[in-house]
């Protein structure tokens, strides 16, 4: 009960949690379920197993299909439901060269100019998926808390405020952590105030990140 | 189509940062307002539930497209905006019948500005409307934990709160001196007609509030006069010995003084001469009134009924 607070006061603290020694998908379960309720994707499923491939198959325009084994730019996850999952629990036994990249968006605000900082209130995207469209701002609110939402995958500036954040976001330096893969490893962020990304994969190893969402 | 209440916000930001793009003088302007007051309206409703939303139908597939549950074979279709607005009227208690009326002229003349060949905003000048139009802003966004500066950012909450001033002062002013104007008048007049007077609004007043009225003490003249308001909130019902007890919040909107003549008008004006607070209408119902009952004994009522129901029964009938 005592780790379980631990973790939960460092994931409000920092943003992320790296866990050893967690492997079986019964193991990732029983540790999801202590720290939230899992919310299946939807696609129905509690766990998903994460492949890199070279995205031929994948829907056009998600990362898979645009970037193959290649880096995975940072972004939200779920970026396509109104409030996005609050945490995404991801889980690997086998060791990978495959990183994870993960960002905290507060180190991202704070680089910006102050001006721009303040505009990243008015910034508004429009959210686009094979099933739907609508417009989301990048700063959502969920009663007190507020989170970031940006996916380039599907979200696209719909006014000037959010052009601008996306050329700051990609001409400007910021903290990135790298997350490496060393066996029997789980990683917990959370997904409101952390970007993550995934980092260039090697076709022939063999990959499989387990995935869970939190509420 | 998303019926949820942040994309539906968010969108009437995006609206409204189009509005302000343009000149204020130009029509382009109050159809942009106009259209992002609509949405605005549609996520203070989402707030309360996407359900409210949909159109109802037969089969409910309107509400099972707000419930995310619908089909991509069956079309979703929402409810009118003048039907967004009475249900703001009736679910949000500061949006009251004058902005109702504010809020409906200026999606009336979006219609006309979309639907006919004529220049709806051309002839519907934006200092016209702009005051009413950010009371509405504001009080929508309230509703949903919002703010002016969340709608329409820091420069242009400024200006709408400038201008919301403005106009609060000038009901200020306007009571004032109208309560002052009727204290004048009423103190020069003779003793024994101000008594006459008082009495006469206190009998006066004793009448209306058996008709649910409320009574309260006259700004200019000290006499008892009656306030009369728009209910807002759920409805209280009581069944005790003394028949069914309705109880209904009030938010007072009209005042009148038979004593002094002083009748103000408009929430905000209310306020301003301190008697603004909400207060609760109790009526008391006979368990016939209430239930609408009749007494099978009683032949006159059964007619009447059957009349009002069937008027056309004795018509000339050629058959």
């Amino acid at each position: 009960m005592k780790i379980i607070n631990l973790v939960k006061e460092r994931l409000n603290k920092v943003g992320w949690i790296e866990i050893e020694n967690l492997s079986t998908v019964d193991e990732l379960i029983t540790f999801a379920r202590s720290i939230g309720e899992i919310i299946p994707h939807p696609n129905g499923k509690l766990i998903n197993d994460l492949i890199p491939n070279n995205g031929q198959k994948s829907i056009p325009g998600t990362f898979s299909n645009r970037f193959g084994y290649g880096q995975f730019p940072l972004h939200t996850d779920t970026a396509f439901w109104v409030n996005p999952v609050r945490y995404i629990l991801f889980g690997i036994e086998e060791i990978s060269c495959c990183t994870t990249h993960v960002a905290l968006a507060s180190d991202i605000f704070n680089r910006l100019e102050i001006q721009d900082r303040k505009d990243i209130e008015r910034a508004i995207f429009k959210v686009k998926t094979v099933n739907k469209q609508f417009y989301s701002p990048l700063i959502f609110k969920d009663y007190t808390t507020n989170g970031i939402k940006y996916d380039p995958s599907c979200m696209t500036p719909a006014n000037k405020f959010a052009e601008r954040f996306v050329k700051n976001i990609l001409d400007m330096d910021f903290p990135v952590s790298e997350i490496k893969w060393s066996g029997k490893k789980a990683l917990i962020i959370d997904n409101w105030k952390v970007l993550h990304g995934r980092g260039k994969a090697l076709p022939n190893e063999k990959r499989e990140l387990k995935r869970i969402y939190l509420k | 189509m998303s019926w949820e209440r942040e994309p539906l916000f968010t969108k009437s930001r995006l609206f409204f940062e189009k509005a302000y793009d343009e000149d204020k003088e130009k029509p382009f302007f109050g159809l942009w307002c106009a259209m992002g007051l609509e949405l605005l309206a549609r996520s203070a409703i989402a707030k309360v539930s996407p359900t409210l939303l949909a159109e109802p139908e037969r089969d409910h597939q309107n509400l099972l497209h707000a419930l995310n549950l619908g089909t991509s074979k069956t079309q979703r279709k929402s409810v009118a905006t003048i039907q967004v607005l009475s249900l703001c009227q009736t679910l949000i208690i500061e949006f009251t019948d004058a902005e109702f009326k504010v809020a409906s002229a200026i999606i009336n003349r979006r219609n006309e500005e979309l639907h006919s060949g004529g220049a709806a905003f051309e002839e519907y000048p934006t200092q016209q409307w702009i005051s009413g139009f950010y009371k509405c802003c504001k009080i929508l966004c309230e509703f949903q934990n919002e703010t002016l500066k969340s709608l329409l950012g820091e420069e242009i909450k400024k200006e709408a709160e400038t201008i919301l001033a403005a106009v609060a002062e000038e009901v200020i002013g306007k009571t004032k001196s109208l309560i002052a104007a009727h204290k004048k008048v009423f103190d020069g007049k003779e003793s024994i007609e101000k008594i006459s007077l008082k009495e006469i609004a206190q009998n006066n007043s004793e009448e209306l509030a058996s008709k649910g009225h409320h009574r309260v003490e006259c700004p200019a003249c000290d006499c008892t006069a009656t306030i009369l308001g728009e209910p807002y909130g759920k409805t209280n019902v009581e069944h005790t010995d003394e028949g069914i007890v309705v109880r209904q919040s009030i938010l007072p909107t009209k005042f009148a003084c038979l004593a002094c003549g002083l009748k103000l008008n408009g929430y905000n004006a209310l306020s301003a001469a301190s008697i603004g607070n909400h207060y609760n209408r109790r009526i008391t119902y006979s368990p016939e009134d209430y239930y609408d009952l009749i007494n099978p004994e009683d032949y006159d009522a059964i007619k009447e009924r059957y009349d009002e129901f069937a008027p056309d029964y004795d018509e000339w009938n050629n058959e």
